[in-house]
């Protein structure tokens, strides 16, 4: 049936010949005085159907609640670029402090250049979970990763990807600023996710870093799970802004270590496959040690 | 940019945090389901964590579904209610509802005249449901809580006799004010039949009577556990209005 305007069945009423969600939306802000007038058959459905009635006097009951709370305000920001949005959040006031910035950071290369090499990778040995050896390096830690390219490892074998160890590109972390604490301020919407139980039938059994574990610029986050069948999996990152910064396609593997790019600050992960969000958590990034 | 427009804007550009905004609205949405006796409190915070995650999954739909007649808030506040019912729906055991949920009367007077303003708004949305039944159903229960019908009372059926026949008839309801409910519904059926309606001896009028005020019962009483409204309160509402409509 043809959902518009001029037929609203369908738009308005399901195939129940009931009020949708978006039926029950319009009439009850009719009700409260919000528009003028309705659909005639929006009306005479309601006049003959007493479900619909007892539906929507509930609804405007409950709208009546909900005036008496505001939204929470936001700075509205537009969610163009993904790259490292907190950085170029930072970037006026990097300018005021850029002689103090400078000394922070040439001491942070020299740091960084006297520091042990990194890890070599790993495969994903020392849990119940098959290996796999199903690695992913960020080729340029500050652009997202969609579709990253790989480079042979022969070292690595098994299915999946061949990953390439993922050294320390050297990229000096970003300067500390006057909006250091504010990068921590949690995320009330994702606060409530972490830590969810939900439910589902083909849990993959997603097993990700501790909660609230502090990590510095150059740590690895590993990740490792039951794979299910024709399912492919995902893992999101994003900022105490809700921003997202990062996302790896995981594949069909069963594990993946990812190294931390970012500026300090709390971050969330989520852990998707197609439809379904399967795990969430948080980390933090704090200054280099 | 008003609130309505910023919603619009985040719900297509930056949805993540258009549901950071809606927190304080899921939470008391949540929070009246639960006083209402759906689930209980200790479970609050479960829902409203599945309430976000299902949002975050729905979120692409609802940017298509959703057509800007009216606003978004309205609309989000009817999905997110429709996702706590699905969760409601779930079994699981169900708390009674406790003693103090059940909201005392006040002795503040002034208080008492607000919510009284309030459920006679309550009252008149629950009848203006009825559509075409709708200015029959209150003449009849103005008829029932002896509170006097105007002629302008009188509108809204499918025949108008003009403003002095409908005085005639305001009238003749009148005059059974105090009176049994016999007379007033033979008044009725005569006041009814000449306005268009379908003729209907007493006995119909009485048991259609019943079944809409039964029905106005009910939605009066949807509001909150512990509102019960019966034909006696829905009188007393309905004439405690007319008194504090008359002293202002």
């Amino acid at each position: 049936m043809e959902m518009n305007e001029e037929n609203p069945t369908g738009l308005y009423l399901d195939e129940d010949g009931h009020l949708t969600s978006l039926g029950l939306s319009l009439y009850a802000e009719f009700l409260r005085g919000g528009l003028v007038e309705l659909p005639g058959e929006l009306e005479q459905h309601v006049g003959s159907c007493s479900y619909c009635r007892q539906e929507l006097m509930s609804v405007a009951d409950l709208l009546d609640e909900v005036d008496q709370v505001e939204e929470e305000p936001v700075d509205y920001q537009s969610k163009k670029n993904t790259r490292a949005p907190s950085f170029k959040k930072f970037l006026p006031l990097i300018r005021t402090a850029a002689a103090l910035a400078a000394i922070v950071l040439i001491s942070w290369v020299i740091q960084q250049v006297l520091r042990d090499r990194p890890d070599e990778p790993m495969a994903g040995t020392g849990n119940t979970l098959p290996v796999e050896t199903n690695r992913q390096a960020l080729e340029d830690p500050m652009v997202i990763t969609q579709g990253a390219h790989y480079e042979e490892d022969t070292s690595n074998a098994g299915r999946g990807r061949e990953g390439i160890d993922s050294k320390n590109s050297g990229k000096e972390s970003p300067a500390v600023t006057d909006q250091y604490a504010m990068a921590f301020v949690p995320n009330p919407a994702y606060e409530s996710l972490i830590g969810g139980k939900f439910r589902a039938t083909r849990d993959p059994q997603v097993s990700g870093p501790e909660m609230s574990t502090a990590f510095s610029y150059g740590d690895t986050l590993r990740f490792s799970w039951s794979p299910g069948e024709d399912d492919a999996y995902t893992l999101i990152i994003v900022d105490n802004q809700a921003n997202e910064v990062r996302e790896v396609d995981a594949g069909t593997g069963s594990w993946l270590e990812w190294r931390i790019d970012l500026p300090p600050g709390l971050y969330y992960w989520k852990f998707t496959g197609r439809e379904h969000l399967w795990k969430a958590g948080k980390f933090t990034v704090g200054l280099n040690r | 940019m008003d609130r309505n427009e910023l919603d619009i804007k985040l719900l297509r550009e930056n949805p993540d945090q258009l549901l950071i905004r809606f927190q304080p609205v899921i939470r008391i949405i949540v929070r009246k389901l639960c006083y209402q006796g759906f689930l209980p409190r200790s479970e609050t915070a479960d829902l409203v964590q599945e309430i976000n995650r299902k949002l975050i999954e729905r979120l692409p739909r609802i940017r298509d579904q959703y057509n800007g007649k009216c606003q978004l808030r309205t609309y989000l506040s009817v999905v997110i209610r429709n996702i706590c019912l699905e969760e409601f729906r779930k079994p699981r055991l169900v708390a009674e509802p406790r003693a103090e949920l059940y909201e005392q009367a006040s002795e503040d007077l002034s208080w008492n005249q607000i919510i009284i303003a309030q459920e006679y708004q309550r009252l008149k949305r629950a009848v203006s449901l009825f559509g075409r039944e709708r200015s029959a159903l209150w003449t009849t229960l103005r008829c029932y809580a002896d509170l006097p019908v105007t002629a302008g009372d009188l509108t809204g059926f499918d025949l108008d006799p003009g403003e002095e026949a409908r005085e005639q008839l305001a009238l003749m309801l009148n005059d059974t004010l105090n009176k049994q409910k016999r007379e007033k519904l033979d008044a009725l059926g005569q006041v009814f039949s000449a306005l268009g309606k379908k003729p209907q001896n007493p006995e119909a009028l009485r048991k259609w009577s019943a079944s809409r005020i039964g029905e106005l019962i009910s939605l009066m009483n949807s509001k909150a556990h512990g509102s019960s409204y019966s034909p006696e309160t829905l009188n007393l509402l309905m004439e405690k209005s007319e008194i504090a409509e008359n002293s202002e």
